[in-house]
């Protein structure tokens, strides 16, 4: 078994460097091309350009693909040596996966350029038949600019389909109807979002139904409903009940959510009109208020907890003697934290909120004033529904930005609890901070059923706040 | 002129007393400024002015203090004792200014081996995404092909997507490739480089640039013989340039900022990224496990300079790139 293994493995490998080899020389030709193009002629020169460019991709593309397969190769030399088979299926996919991928564009590529040849000799065809067997029922026409009727006329070739004799046009852009290019320019960007994006998304939903999932070996036994279940503290595991995400990861998001949006957003809301209004500093303060964006969100944590430290300087100002980070109550610890995301939060909505009062017509403040409206009257009547697209934005992005809060909570508690990496009950775990720490930990299935919780409930609220958004914004 | 004159043959008069006059019997006109002259309307009118003026000025100046205070605190306690710390009165300057804390910082917490594995992830994935995005955008913005915008609306989809849902996979995907066992330094980079080489986001916000440019442009560099690849670099890149140096800029900041993938994908402290640093166990007194304020607060301010500095630089640039996302709305 492993010998046949072995004797694939190296002729793959041979033709695999056989392949790269060659992909190398044609690079090379093409640039000892370009030196030689430039002092041609115009039409032999367009000719080496094109075999150029074919060499250039052909020879790029190969090469890729050759020195991806010499990788994956190397990788399953390692994994065989070791005798261990788990890792060898994953590689043996692996391979298929980038034979299949970069096989396809290459074969459009192959495709493509020998449609695009016989395109090209089809049209000499069209001119001389034109020229030779009817010059009756045609009328003399040359490729180029007809001055007369101010266009730009190309010969076609008959055997396209809905063909015509000729076609008039305005100055079409042929070039950029380049099918097999565009799939090429966004070739790295679609390996790496299938990889990263694409193929976790559905590996986690997937997960998140396996039964005793194994992350190190990928093993699992059966599809079940279990992990939701013990999320949610209703189906029983060792003969216990999986409560943190109930009891402290689903309130703390929920509480934390509910409480910091609307604040953050009427302050943000009053300091920007009150910042619009300004006639002096207006950029200075404007800039300060941005400040808490460039930061460091670990580096304020930090400082947020020294701020509200037992001996710091809150609890110097209102002379009282509160604990509020380390070894607070739940419902005392979670004020600094809420102070610190709206902290934290403001700059955007700010950015956000002036550049739409900057955009609102002035008139409507003009008229406003000859109608001597009184100032609250301006801004809930008018500010707040011109506004609406924008506070609708800062209201979805904040909604979803809170319900994945997780770094504030670690830079200022430094663990899941109160009393930091060694609480014993997670009080101040949110939703992420739960999928974060049984990742690590081996409950991967809990973490993914609860990332598809997560993932759900944004879902849900991008969806709601659109519906609502279309009866009531006011655009 | 025609004013003054009719201004001053009314002056005898005065004005109407409306209080006074009854139109109608059935009719009462009243008139909120009634018995003000024109200057007594506008004299209170412009103290009203200056007053929600000084106000507004007050009001905005008191939150920029309280968004200010953190920093404040940052530098303050970072030049504190540590018994000054922790007393129970709280100076709002430094007794003794302590710059040993900054040296602490240096010498036994390692932040210039955190420095520079930040600064080298951040150059490469960020040089990573520029190459992707560009290439992706211009794609999307000038190139047709038959699916195009099907995949511009997948891509657009998943950002909708909680990064939070990839990580779980990502995290195995990265200890598939074999990047998480025996772990070395170039592993360490590669699993925080190359998951983050792509942004959908960025995609969006330079497509939408690129669709800007006019076509003519692209049609002349194409009678003048320039290819496509030319025309992107020589072209279309020098023309999108601000959006580009937003998306650097933003992109170094995320990678500053970021501290979760780090944290999970790498096995030794050595390899780790600034939060990590800062949130690790470097300040923790081994004797009596308390934490080391002073010196957490040097470091802290060691890491938000560099920001502040590229702030300050590229203010335009990080604020327009930030604000270009409200357009959608």
């Amino acid at each position: 078994m492993n010998k046949t293994y072995k004797q694939i493995h190296k002729v793959c490998f041979i033709i695999a460097s056989v392949l790269f080899a060659a992909a190398l020389i044609s690079i090379i030709l093409a640039f000892v091309i370009i030196g030689k193009a430039s002092d041609s002629t115009f039409l032999v020169r367009d000719d080496i350009m094109t075999l150029r460019k074919t060499l250039l991709v052909a020879g790029f593309s190969v090469g890729v693909y050759a020195a991806l397969v010499i990788f994956v190769l190397n990788k399953l030399k390692a994994e065989m040596s070791n005798k261990d088979q788990s890792g060898f299926r994953f590689y043996l996919y692996v391979v298929l996966a980038f034979i299949t991928i970069i096989d396809i564009p290459l074969a459009l590529i192959a495709l493509k350029m020998r449609a695009n040849k016989e395109n090209v000799e089809e049209v000499v065809d069209e001119k001389e038949s034109l020229k030779t067997a009817e010059p009756e029922t045609f009328p003399e026409i040359d490729a180029g600019y007809d001055k007369e009727r101010n266009v730009v006329v190309r010969l076609v070739s008959p055997r396209k389909k809905n063909q015509k004799p000729y076609r008039v046009t305005g100055i079409e852009d042929t070039a950029s109807k380049n099918n097999w290019k565009g799939w090429l320019y966004l070739f790295p960007v679609i390996v790496l979002i299938a990889v990263f994006l694409l193929y976790p998304l559905i590996n986690t939903i997937f997960i998140s139904f396996a039964k005793n999932y194994k992350y190190a070996t990928g093993k699992f036994d059966g599809l079940t409903l279990e992990n939701f279940g013990v999320i949610f503290g209703v189906t029983k595991i060792n003969d216990a009940l999986e409560q943190n995400f109930v009891k402290y990861a689903v309130p703390n998001t929920i509480l934390l959510t509910f409480v910091t949006v609307p604040i953050a957003i009427f302050l943000a809301l009053i300091i920007s009109v009150a910042l619009n209004s300004l006639k002096w500093f207006q950029k200075f303060l404007q800039t300060v208020f941005f400040l808490p964006y460039v930061t460091n969100a670990v580096a304020i944590g930090l400082v947020f907890s020294v701020i509200f430290n037992k001996s710091g300087v809150i609890n110097f100002i209102f002379h009282s003697d509160l604990a509020w980070v380390y070894g607070a109550k739940r419902e005392i610890a979670m004020i600094p934290l809420c102070i610190y995301i709206v902290w934290h939060s403001l700059p955007f909505k700010i950015l956000i909120l002036l550049s739409g009062l900057q955009g609102i017509d002035k008139q409507y403040y003009q008229a406003a004033q000859i109608d001597s409206c009184p100032k609250w009257k301006v801004l809930a009547k008018i500010t707040v529904p011109l506004l609406s697209p924008q506070i609708l934005y800062i209201m979805i992005t904040s909604f979803i930005a809170a319900f994945k809060e997780y770094t504030s909570v670690v830079a200022i508690f430094n663990g899941p609890g109160t009393l930091g990496q060694n609480s014993v009950i997670p009080d101040m775990e949110t939703i992420v901070y739960y999928v974060y720490s049984n990742t690590s930990s081996n409950q991967t299935s809990w973490a993914a059923a609860a990332a598809v919780f997560l993932f759900i409930i944004i879902l849900l609220f991008t969806f709601v706040q659109f519906r609502v958004s279309s009866k009531r914004v006011h655009y | 002129m025609a004013e003054e004159v009719l201004t001053e043959t009314l002056e005898p008069k005065k004005y109407i007393n409306f209080k006074k006059v009854r139109v109608n019997p059935n009719i009462v006109l009243s008139i909120e400024e009634a018995g003000k002259t024109v200057d007594a309307i506008k004299s209170t009118e412009k103290v009203a002015k200056i007053v929600t003026t000084i106000l507004t000025y007050l009001f905005i100046l008191v939150l920029a203090l309280t968004v200010l205070f953190p920093f404040y605190w940052m530098i303050i306690t970072s030049l504190k004792q540590r018994t000054e710390i922790i007393a129970t009165n709280q100076t709002f300057f430094p007794n003794i200014v302590m710059w040993s804390n900054y040296s602490y910082v240096f010498s036994v917490f390692d932040f210039t081996g955190y420095m520079f594995n930040t600064i080298i992830v951040a150059i490469f994935s960020t040089a990573g995404t520029l190459l992707t995005t560009i290439f992706a955008a211009f794609a999307f913005a000038r190139l047709q092909f038959k699916g195009r915008d099907a995949v511009f609306a997948i891509f657009l989809m998943t950002m909708m997507i909680p990064g939070e849902m990839m990580v779980i996979s990502n995290y195995l995907t990265v200890s598939a490739f074999g990047w998480i066992s025996d772990q070395t330094r170039l592993e360490a980079y590669l699993c925080m480089i190359v998951p983050f080489v792509v942004s959908v986001f960025h995609i969006y916000l330079l497509r939408q640039n690129f669709k800007q440019i006019p076509n003519e442009l692209y049609l002349a560099a194409k009678v003048d013989g320039k290819s496509d690849w030319a025309f992107l670099w020589k072209v279309m890149v020098p023309l999108a340039a601000p959006t580009l140096i937003s998306v650097t800029i933003l992109k170094f900041m995320g990678t500053w900022n970021s501290y979760v993938w780090p944290q999970l994908v790498t096995k030794n402290d050595d390899f780790r990224l600034i939060s990590n640093g800062l949130r690790g166990s470097a300040f923790q007194d081994i004797d009596t496990g308390q934490v080391e304020y002073g010196f957490q607060m040097a470091a802290s301010v060691c890491v938000t300079v560099p920001l502040f500095l590229l702030f300050i630089f590229f203010r335009k640039y990080i604020m327009k790139g930030v604000g270009r996302a409200g357009i959608k709305g």
